[in-house]
Parts: structure tokens; sequence; C-alpha cells
């Protein structure tokens, strides 16, 4: 059975049910569980993306980066190429939420279907 | 129910069950000659809404926040223009409510001539600025179908000046708040209503031309459809009627049997409660299976009852007909049938199901955060299948003015900025964002208006308006930029300015598979400055952008940092603000954006040279912007090696992750940390093995 490709940077490997990088095919984690979970974790500061605070006045700045009591961004890689795979923004400290949950058993029951009509 | 207040109205968002005359007129519907003929009563509706805007005076009016419908005569929404989707789905509970309560009431009826005007939350779901004009249409003496023609006029009467008042601690502090009254018989608009309507808000003239407008909407809808219903039959439009929505719910129905079975979720937040700086969650859970959606919005923070953090339910699932109707199902029929293979459960007593009595003014910000997990989901949902229509979400805080007081003419006015209309919108999986695409809200006819215009008619100077550098999320594929402003005091002998929108401590907008969100959206106002004098002496450090401004120092005055939403203020003369809206999602590692595309986005002037430098990785010669392919190799290839090197097993990762937490004050109404579990909840359309209340709740 194939891969399948479900985002722009992860497949699914149907026969060993496995998450794979669809930029190198670093073969991940179980595809039944949270691709995160073979991922790379990293909280990156928000102002490697965003810049610095600018200073208006002696007691005024604005910054374009998120407040960091309110919202953190924390970054998943492929830890075969270092691909980013995904980012979330979250308050500190919170869940990282479960993006997507494939039914593998119903995705590889389709995939088959559509090999089958294809002979 | 005393009084009439009925709280089971707004549980019927979902197509209604077809009446057996409905039934018996599609039966032998064929289904070209039914588009044929739908297609004209979307021209009908096209025309409406076209006049809508004409005549309107409100900024919402005037740019775009309009709709114009076809009903059934129980209500459904049917038939309507391109354009604010989610105000013409909503007008289907307004109706319901004047067929329910005012159809056999003798000292009220419905009967040919009538027009009833509608802006509770209550029942609509959205703030008392969407204000909402709906007539039936007769043709000899039968009930054929209702029209409706929707606007956000702006001014409600509200304790603060433009609608949607941050600082409003009760539904009482927010203006009127009409439930279906008749507002013309017989085809005369009822003078002493629109003159009470007059004397209760801040601007007359824009409340009076936006009624005028609705009401000239309606009549020539009616104008137009009058000969169409002669001609084939009041049977035939009836079940056509009927006919279009049950043929869009089979057409969303069959495109989501193509999709994966599986469970997504998503999570996004809010960083302002009222005036507050404090954080809200909006939480969905996606479950697909089969030819059905299932949303549950369990984990979303509470309602806050007296601040301004609130939203019906009805509000946040018919918001969402932006996104489907505008983006994801466009090529199909736009009316309220694609609710029906979706069902949505909503908790009691959250902020995305709200009683009656909290303040719903910032219900906006919940219809956005609640809109956004609903894209993520489906943007996780469909790319395995239809890569295609994955596309990141443009800025959702619209991050605009709000004001009132006495115009350059000496007359009152008072309304919101059409800036909002100005947001960048989302990447998809095959190209860029849109730049300054619209309103989020009404994607292809709002616009942002011409400054010209608007200087005409308010007490303002723009400094500047453009393309906001480094707004959008920065990705493989970027999202369009938002627009940047800043707005004089000019003119003016009385003036309160202040800020309407969320996103200036947070990213609203987040991106998708390895691209960035939006960033925070800063909004200052500059007092006792010297621009004036600048402007005196033609001075050509005068800024011309947000990024000049804030970066030059070349203005003098008393900075003040207020973010969105701030209260509007007394100011002065002369005195600046400054901000702008943000922009769309990016889609994609930004290492695998083409260094060239990095190019042409600093020449458009829509990136800066550090986002080049220092998120993009390219190389290149500031000057000439040629790139260095062989060193822009090679310090990406660094990037991806140095990630390797700093990224922690997941596991590792959470362990020391989970035990921060942001501070108790940020956290004053988010509800338990990290998730608010609820247990009871409203079922918006069939759930499995839940008999669903008939009762609704306060």
């Amino acid at each position: 059975m194939d891969k399948v490709r479900v985002t722009e940077s992860l497949d699914i490997d149907l026969d060993s049910e496995k998450w794979c990088c669809h930029s190198c095919g670093k073969v991940m984690n179980s595809a039944r569980e949270p691709f995160v979970k073979g991922t790379l974790v990293y909280e990156k500061p928000a102002n490697e993306i965003y810049g610095d605070p600018i200073k208006l006045s002696k007691d005024t700045a604005i910054s374009y980066a998120p407040d960091p009591d309110f919202m953190r961004v924390i970054e998943f890689y492929c830890p075969g190429c270092g691909a980013l795979i995904s980012i979330q923004y979250l308050p500190p400290g919170h869940p990282i939420p479960v993006e997507l949950q494939l039914d593998i058993d119903k995705l590889k029951a389709r995939q088959t279907k559509e090999t089958d009509s294809k002979k | 129910m005393p009084g009439g207040i009925d709280p089971t109205i707004s549980l019927r968002l979902h197509p209604e069950p077809p009446t057996p005359e409905e039934l018996e007129n599609m039966r032998d519907m064929e289904p070209t000659e039914a588009g044929i003929f739908l297609h004209k009563l979307y021209t009908i509706t096209s025309e409406g809404n076209e006049i809508l805007i004409k005549l309107g005076a409100s900024t919402g009016c005037r740019w775009g926040d309009t709709a114009a419908a076809i009903y059934t005569a129980s209500g459904d929404s049917s038939v309507c223009a391109a354009g604010l989707y989610f105000h013409s789905v909503l007008g289907s509970t307004d109706i319901k409510y004047i067929m329910k309560h005012w159809l056999n009431e003798p000292s009220v009826g419905v009967k040919p001539g009538d027009a009833f005007f509608a802006n509770t939350p209550f029942y609509r779901g959205t703030h008392p600025p969407d204000m909402a004009i709906y007539s039936p249409v007769f043709f000899k003496g039968k009930l054929v179908c209702w029209i409706g023609a929707i606007v956000h006029s702006g001014e409600c009467g509200a304790c603060e000046p433009g609608g949607m008042p941050s600082g409003s601690r009760s539904m009482y502090d927010e203006g009127i708040q009409i439930p279906p009254m008749k507002i013309a018989e017989n085809y005369d608009l009822k003078e002493d209503i629109v003159n009470y309507m007059n004397h209760v808000t801040r601007d007359p003239r824009a409340m009076t031309l936006d009624i005028k407008a609705r009401m000239a909407c309606l009549r020539v809808v009616e104008k137009r459809l009058m000969p169409v219903i002669e001609k084939v039959s009041p049977e035939y439009v009836i079940g056509a009627l009927r006919y279009v929505i049950q043929a869009t719910g089979d057409a969303v129905r069959k495109r989501i049997g193509g999709w994966n079975d599986g469970t997504f979720s998503s999570s996004q937040f809010v960083d302002a409660v009222g005036i507050l700086p404090r954080l809200m969650k909006a939480s969905c859970s996606l479950e697909k299976k089969g030819d059905h959606l299932y949303f549950d919005f369990d984990g979303t923070s509470p309602e806050v009852l007296d601040r301004v953090a609130n939203s019906p339910g009805v509000g946040v699932i018919g918001v969402n007909a932006v996104y489907l109707l505008g983006h994801l199902f466009h090529d199909i029929p736009h009316n309220s049938g694609v609710f029906e293979p979706m069902s949505f459960k909503m908790p009691v007593g959250s902020m995305a199901n709200a009683s009656r009595e909290s303040p719903k003014a910032g219900c906006a910000y919940v219809h956005e955060a609640c809109s956004l997990v609903v894209q993520n989901v489906l943007n996780q949902l469909i790319y395995a299948t239809n890569p295609d229509r994955v596309e990141c979400p443009g800025n959702r805080g619209f991050d605009t003015t709000s004001y009132g007081g006495i115009n350059q003419y000496g007359d009152p006015f008072a309304d919101a900025g059409a800036e909002m209309n100005g947001i960048g919108f989302g990447a998809r999986s095959n190209r860029d964002g849109v730049n300054v695409a619209g309103a989020y809200f009404a994607p292809m006819t709002s616009e942002p208006g011409e400054i010209e215009s608007l200087e005409s008619g308010l007490p303002f100077l723009y400094l500047y308006r453009g393309f906001h550098k480094d707004s959008c999320g920065h990705g493989m594929y970027r999202g369009g930029v938002g627009m940047d402003y800043a707005i004089q005091i000019h003119d003016s002998p009385v003036i309160s300015i202040g800020s309407w929108g969320f996103g200036s401590l947070i990213t609203n907008s987040q991106g998708l598979f390895g691209g960035y969100g939006v960033p925070a959206l800063p909004y200052i106002s500059v007092h006792n400055n010297n621009l004036k004098e600048m402007q005196q002496n033609s001075d050509d450090k005068i800024p011309g952008s947000a990024r000049e401004l804030y970066e030059s120092g070349a203005i003098r005055g008393t900075y003040r940092w207020r973010g969105y939403p701030a209260v509007a203020d007394p100011a002065k003369e002369g005195d600046l603000v400054a901000g702008g809206t943000g922009g769309g999602g990016a889609y994609g590692d930004p290492l695998n954006r083409d260094p060239m595309a990095v190019m042409r986005d600093i020449e458009e002037g829509v990136i800066s040279h550090w986002v080049a430098r220092n998120v993009y990785k390219v190389v290149y010669d500031e000057k000439s912007l040629e790139v260095d392919e062989e060193k822009t190799r090679k310090l990406r290839d660094k990037e991806r090696a140095d990630r390797k090197k700093r990224g922690q097993k997941y596991a590792d990762f959470v362990k020391t992750w989970l035990k921060k937490k942001p501070s108790e004050e940020v956290l004053e109404f988010y509800g338990d940390w990290p998730v608010k579990k609820y247990e009871k909840f409203d079922y918006f359309g069939t759930w499995p093995r839940v008999k669903k209340s008939k009762k609704g709740n306060w």
C-alpha cells in the first residue's frame, strides 16, 4: 500500500502505519497517535520572527511580537531533515492540541478500494 | 414566555423540514431549468445589494457590510447576493420569529407592504449595529417568500460611539436592540418609529439614510420579483426556493463524503475582555464521520456576564457562512442548506453560547475566534483530498477605529472605521494570500473606501494608508499584508476616538503546515504633537507608513500605546492615531520560499530587509536585490541543522512546557486552566444519541 500525503509536510505510510516526513521520508511515530510525538519541538522566541520592540518615547514602546504572558510560538521539526512541519501559537503551558488524527482503518480501506478500482 | 421573549428561536438556524406544499412543488423540478431560474433570483438580490450600497450612509453600508436575500415563506435563507453571507443566513431566525409570533397576532399581522425592523442579538446572533429589515412577498393574497436587507449601520446609541462599545457592562449599555417590529405598513414607512431611532442614536442622518436604503432595496427586489412570480407561478417559486436549499445540502454532503474520516482540533485565543487585556479561548474538535461534520465547542472559555466577551451560539455558527460559502464551498449555491450536513455542540454558558443579558457588543471577537478554529480544523481535514481548497485564515482582528462627535459641517456623527475592510487574506497551498483584500466577513464586496471620500465626510486627515509592512505571516507562501493607517483629527469641535478589535498582544490568525501566523498589531495615539507645524513647512520627514512613524521618531509629541480595543477618548485638533490591520497566515516552511519571491516582496514594500534576512534566510545585496543563491542555500541548510540541534524530543519538551502558565491576571476570565469542561450543551443540528431540548436558554 502506498504512502498517502495528508499535509504539506507529512505522509502516512499505510503499511507500517507510521507518520513520515514528506521532504526526506524520515519514518516517525505511529500514525495512530499524534504526529507531534515524533517531532522535535522548540519554543521559538517570538522576536526572532516579528522583531524586537520599537521604542516610541522614553516610556512607550510597541511590539509586533505577541506578549509572552499571553502567547508563545511552538515549532515542530522533522527529526530527519529539520523541516518545519507545524507551528502552534499557545499560551505558556497550554496542552498541545491534536491537530489531526485520521481514522487509519478507514483510510486503508479507502486506499484499497481506490487501488482496486484502478485495476 | 414573558412579553414574547423566545429562547427557542435562535436554535432554529438549520433549514426547516420542507412543508407539504414545498414538497409538492419541488417534486418535478428540473435541475437545469431551476438553476437558470435561481440565477435570475440571484441577479435580483444583487441589484438589491447594489442599491443598499449606493444609497446608505454608514461606513458599513457604503463599503459593503451588507446583504440582500430571499427567504422561504418559513424563513430559511435561500438566495442571496454575493457579499456578507452571514447577514443573509442569520436573517432566518428573525423571520422565523415573525412567523411564529406576529403572523397570527391580530395587533401585528403580516400583510402585503409590511416591513419589519430587527437588530437584537438574542435572535440573529450578531451585535446591535447589524440591523435588518424584512418584507413578506405576497402574490394574490398568498405569502410566497420573504426578502431581507441587512446592513451594519455603525451607530446604535450604545454607551460609546460607533455601536460596538468595548466598555459596556450589560446588554443595556449597548443601545437599541429591537426584536422584529413592524416599521412599515402598506408600503409606507412609519416615520414615528424612524423618528424614535433618530432620537436615541448619535448619527440620525446615517440612521435614516440606512433605513431608507434598506427599504429601497426591498421595494426594488419585490418589484423585480412580482413579474417573475406571475410568469412562472407562485408555486414554482415556492418549490424552487426549497429545492435550492436541499440541493445545496446534498452537494455539501457529497463533498464531505469524499474526505477522510478522522478527528481534528484547534484552539484559538482572544486577548481582550472588554477593555481589559485578558485571555479567552475558543476551542473546537471536529469529528468527520461519513458525510457529516460534528463540531464540538467544549473547552471554550465561559461567558463574562459584565464584560464584552460573549456571543449567542447562533451567531457563532452563522458567521461560519463566510468561510463556508465564500471560500470552501464557493461553487455551491449560497444559502442555509450548507449547514444541513453539519452539527454543532455549543456549551451553555460559554462565551460561544452566552445567555441573553451578557454584553454582546464584542460578539464579533468571539465569532472570529470560533470561525478561526472551524477553518483550522477543516484545513487539516481537507488537505489530503482537496489541497487546492486549503486556505490559511486572513486576519480576523478588525483593528479599526471607532469614533463620534461633531463633524466639520457641525453635524453629529458616529461610526467605526472602514479600515477593517483592508485585511490581508491567507496563503493557499499554491500561492500567496491577497494583500489588502477586503474584510474577512465580506470577501467579495467589501473595500476600505477611498481616502478622499472618507475625508470629505469625516473630520479626519489621513497621513497615510498603504501596505502594512511585515503584517503577514511568513512561509513558503506568505499571507497577504494588511493595511496601515494614521488619522489626524481635523476640523472637529468635539470628537472621541478609540479602536475596535483585538490582536495587539497575540497572533490572531495562525499559519498552516509550518507557515507563521500574523504579528501582534499595535495601535497608538500621539497627542500635543508637532505634525501641523511639519505640514505647514512641507517637512519631508513626515512619515509615510506605520514603520516610518514608529521607527523614525520624526513626529514629536506624547505617545500612548493604546492597542486594540481602546475606549473612545476625547481628542483634539491635530491629535494623531495610528495602527494597521493584519495580514493572512502563511503556508509551509519559510525556508522553502523562492528567494526571488522574497526579493519581490521587498520591492513591493510587503516585507522588510530584516524579515528577508532573519526569517527567510536569504543572502542578497540590499541595493541591487541580487540573491547569492549558494550562500542562501548554505544559510538555509545551516538553519535546518540548527533546528535539529535545538529541538527537543516531544516527551522532554512537554515535561517542562506544561509547568508554565500565564499570570492569574491574564487568566481572570479564561475559565478552568487549561481546559474548561461543561456539562450542559445546546445542539444545533442532529447529534448522535442526543435528544435535543426545545426549551432553549436565557
